[in-house]
């Protein structure tokens, strides 16, 4: 070597870049490779596929709006999970969560007099929503801080209840009177959330998700409770022995991952859909654990991976148009994501030890033979 | 003379980033018990793992009867005559002693032969005067009998060359006189013994040599005989150590805490706390005596507020601590070194500037006004690290890549940084080695001369007869005794332990 100080530097700052963006990298590369085999058995090019996904996700002001329409509720959902996994928990309920979210938003909206400026019924009824969300996810809250229950299984449990509750509110509570379909009445204007980018359905409910991300990493390292929450989530025991309240802080996670679902689900009915309807909110609640995990649950990196899933849920559309490739490979494409992310602990070491077996190896055998 | 049974010559084993051992040169005698000596790190396991097949030298080489051997894996060095005694034991729980001694030893692979092995397994025990059951499912035995199922494990294997990590770590002080009584008889019935520790005095009492390996290199090796502790610790670390503290004169401030008839229900009777009596004044470091698993956690747990008491009440300062939350207890000023480092102490997973203020992170000048300041922890971890000596010294790295003993200063850093009135340290120096050891101790005689009240629990009674200006033995929950350190003998704190009281 004739540089050996050099290539030293160059290789210790490698390793560092390496042990912090190996893991995702390594990740996204293994997804991309096996939904290429995936697409290639279909017998199209996935050059070709994943090059009309782009198309579809950018192409046009209108698509590159509904990308940034169908981010929304995925930002807004893998910040509250954010929360809830950086404490420790774990919840697969936001499902749930945005649905009662958009019901609750749904009965505020309906029935605010249409006398109420917009700038005042807009917020109102999206903290009804958060609200909402809030409280159905703190009942496995509750449970887990007082009876040690999996939250797990119920906020799972608390997904089916939320399903049933939106029906019977569709078709018998707030169904609107003049209509035949298990629909609500259209939601007044003064509580509809305007669009921003004129020939796109793109709506300022983004800027307030991504105002919203600075809000949670504000929350998280800046604030007392975040530290407590954070504290309760990587080591109970030491929490308890500086006195840190865990049964709160437990309730107060679940309570804030609801609040950010909830806000989803209102998001979705005051700027997309302008009513409640079945199905509206469209799996984001699950595609949300994708977002938060891949995201390594950091505002930051949700930002990031909400926006990567929203251009891939809404170019897909296009690669089957154009080319037969069905959209459920994008579901299969989340799946790997999820899966893969959690291995990815497993990808790194694995990486470091390629990364290290270059130098050291060579010293080793010199030192053997000599 | 003889041929020494083993000898190493010059062996070096590197890690990456790592050189764990150095050029080290070591041998053992027929019938010898010699011991390794050195601090945590100091390259003690590694060696013997060379020895024992588990890692592959870079250079040196290994000589059994002076004839140069190569171990691929353990089971050479098995069939060379070599056991080891592993500080974590590999037992299976489920399985009865007899079943662990044989297992993976059967030559059929149907067949176990549970029922030949019986004879040669009970013939051990006899021979070892190991009053074991060999029927009996490991999970319902003691640690100190385990230790012995893994003794047998390895006589069973017909070693002739024995290595102990650190056996006496797990051990209560009975147990620890029965292990030398063994060793001895090991060595009268001509088998080699190989102990590795890090405390003086056991090597001092039972080894014939001692070789010292200080940051992986060999530094002396000297004969047991008229040695003194002093040299030792010199030698294992390089530098002055104190191993006697000094106890200042009586010399009493006022009432910091005091324990009026505690009674608490613990998960055992033996746990439970049973009217327990106790003043700390100021100035005066305090001690807790007896076998884990007496009730020390339980006392810890109600004294900081984590559990509550049944009766009885808690004064600090002449104020009621009864029904105080932990946090406020900190904040008045109890400091509390926790039990379990890694479980209890610190967040493993935080930085260390993180850790340093687990307890402080909502008080100004880190939240103010409702805002968390990560920039004030930057700079308060930056001054305690470098007063603290935590290595490295460097404030964002995870804590648990810190050694234990630097983990151990990073929680004194943060509760003596606090200006505590009283302090509660448990179990301080589990796991440290020599040098950490005497930093903890040196801060909380420090403390003392301060004029804090201090209450130090240990299950090492050479600690607290250091430290300590008075003790109490505690036994399923209840005090046996107060004594000042050198006021009755070692047996009798022994029996104090074992719970017989002295009158009676």
């Amino acid at each position: 070597m004739n540089h050996a100080s050099k290539p030293n530097a160059a290789l210790r700052s490698l390793r560092k870049a390496g042990s912090a963006f190996s893991g995702t990298g390594i990740t996204l590369l293994l997804v991309l490779l096996i939904s290429s085999v995936l697409i290639a058995c279909t017998g199209t090019s996935p050059w070709s596929a994943f090059g009309e996904i782009l198309v579809g996700a950018f192409g046009s002001k209108r698509m590159f709006g509904e990308t940034l329409v169908m981010m929304c509720p995925l930002l807004l959902t893998g910040l509250g999970l954010t929360i809830t996994f950086r404490s420790g928990l774990s919840s697969v309920g936001a499902e749930g969560q945005i649905i009662v979210g958009g019901v609750t938003c749904s009965v505020a909206a309906l029935s605010l007099p249409s006398t109420v400026p917009l700038f005042l019924a807009i917020p109102l009824c999206l903290l009804a929503g958060g609200l909402g969300g809030a409280i159905w996810a703190a009942i496995p809250g509750l449970l887990k801080a007082k009876m040690n229950t999996s939250e797990l299984v119920n906020t799972v449990m608390m997904n089916y209840i939320a399903t049933y509750f939106l029906s019977w509110m569709l078709t018998d509570v707030i169904k609107d009177p003049n209509g035949f379909y298990p629909q609500s009445a259209q939601v007044p204007l003064n509580t509809q959330i305007p669009t921003m980018m004129s020939g796109s359905r793109a709506h300022w409910g983004i800027v307030m998700a991504l105002l919203l991300s600075i809000l949670v990493y504000w929350l998280l390292w800046r604030t007392p409770t975040g530290y407590q929450l954070r504290v309760v989530g990587y080591n109970r025991n030491a929490a308890r022995y500086v006195g840190i309240p865990i049964q709160r802080n437990i309730v107060l996670a679940m309570a804030l991952h609801g609040f950010f679902s909830g806000l989803a689900g209102a998001v979705e009915i005051l700027a997309v859909q302008y009513r409640c309807i079945t199905g509206f909110s469209n799996n984001v609640g699950f595609d949300g654990i994708a977002v938060s995990l891949l995201g390594k649950n950091h505002p930051a990196g949700v930002i990031v991976s909400a926006f990567a899933l929203a251009a891939l849920r809404s170019g897909s559309g296009n690669m089957q148009r154009t080319l037969q490739v069905p959209t459920s490979l994008v579901s299969v494409i989340q799946g790997l994501i999820i899966c893969l992310v959690l291995m990815d602990h497993y990808f790194k070491d694995k990486f470091l030890l390629l990364l290290q077996r270059g130098r050291p190896k060579k010293n080793h055998r010199k030192g053997a033979e000599s | 003379m003889s041929i020494p049974v083993l000898e190493l010559k010059g062996i070096t084993k590197r890690f990456p980033n790592v050189l764990a051992n150095s050029n080290v040169d070591f041998e053992l005698q027929k019938g010898e018990i010699h011991a390794l000596l050195g601090e945590n790190g100091a390259g003690k396991s590694t060696l013997m793992n060379v020895v024992y097949g588990l890692y592959e030298p870079e250079e040196g080489s290994i000589l059994i009867d002076g004839k140069t051997v190569r171990f691929k894996d353990p089971n050479d060095a098995i069939r060379n005559g070599i056991g080891m005694v592993h500080q974590h034991f590999m037992l299976a729980p489920r399985l009865t002693v007899l079943e662990n001694v044989v297992l993976g030893m059967s030559k059929s692979r149907l067949r176990i032969g549970l029922h030949e092995a019986k004879a040669g397994v009970q013939a051990l025990c006899d021979q070892y005067h190991f009053n074991i059951d060999i029927n009996a499912k490991i999970r319902d035995l003691s640690v100190g009998v385990q230790q012995k199922v893994e003794i047998i494990k390895v006589l069973y294997r017909d070693a002739n060359i024995l290595i102990f990590d650190e056996p006496t770590a797990v051990l209560t002080p009975t147990e620890v006189e029965e292990l030398i009584q063994t060793l001895l008889l090991f060595k009268q019935s001509g088998k080699s013994v190989i102990f590795i520790s890090h405390k003086l005095w056991e090597v001092e009492r039972i080894a014939d040599r001692i070789t010292v390996l200080r940051n992986g290199k060999k530094v002396a090796t000297v004969e047991a005989q008229g040695v003194t502790k002093e040299t030792l610790a010199n030698l294992m670390v390089g530098r002055e150590i104190h191993t006697d503290y000094g106890t200042l004169p009586e010399q009493h401030g006022p009432v910091m805490l005091s324990l009026k008839d505690i009674c608490t229900t613990g998960k055992t009777r033996a746990t439970s706390l049973k009217r327990i009596n106790l003043e700390v004044h100021g100035g005066e470091i305090v001690g807790i005596a007896g076998v884990d698993g007496n009730g020390q956690s339980e006392l810890g747990d109600v004294l900081i507020g984590v559990k509550g008491a049944d009766s009885g009440t808690i004064l600090y300062k002449g104020e009621d601590l009864t029904g105080v939350k932990t946090q406020l207890r900190l904040q008045k000023g109890i400091a509390h070194i926790p039990e379990d480092r890694i479980q209890n102490a610190i967040v493993p997973d935080f930085s260390i500037e993180e850790n340093l203020i687990l307890d402080s992170y909502a008080q100004p000048p880190f939240t103010r006004k409702g805002i968390f300041y990560p920039k004030e922890v930057h700079q308060y971890a930056q001054k305690l690290i470098e007063d603290f000596d935590i290595r490295p010294p460097l404030t964002h790295p995870l804590i648990k890549t810190l050694s234990g003993g630097n983990q151990q200063k990073a929680v004194v850093a943060r509760e003596f940084s606090r200006e505590p009135d009283f302090i509660l340290a448990m179990q301080p120096v589990r796991g440290l080695d020599i040098g950490a050891t005497d930093f903890v101790h040196q801060n909380l005689i420090d403390a003392r001369n301060k004029g804090k009240g201090i209450l130090v629990v240990s299950a090492d009674l050479d600690e607290l007869l250091s430290i300590c200006d008075r003790i109490y033995v505690l036994f399923e929950g209840q005090f046996m005794g107060c004594f000042r350190p050198g006021e009755i003998t070692y047996t009798q704190i022994g029996l104090l332990m074992g719970g017989q009281s002295l009158e009676g």
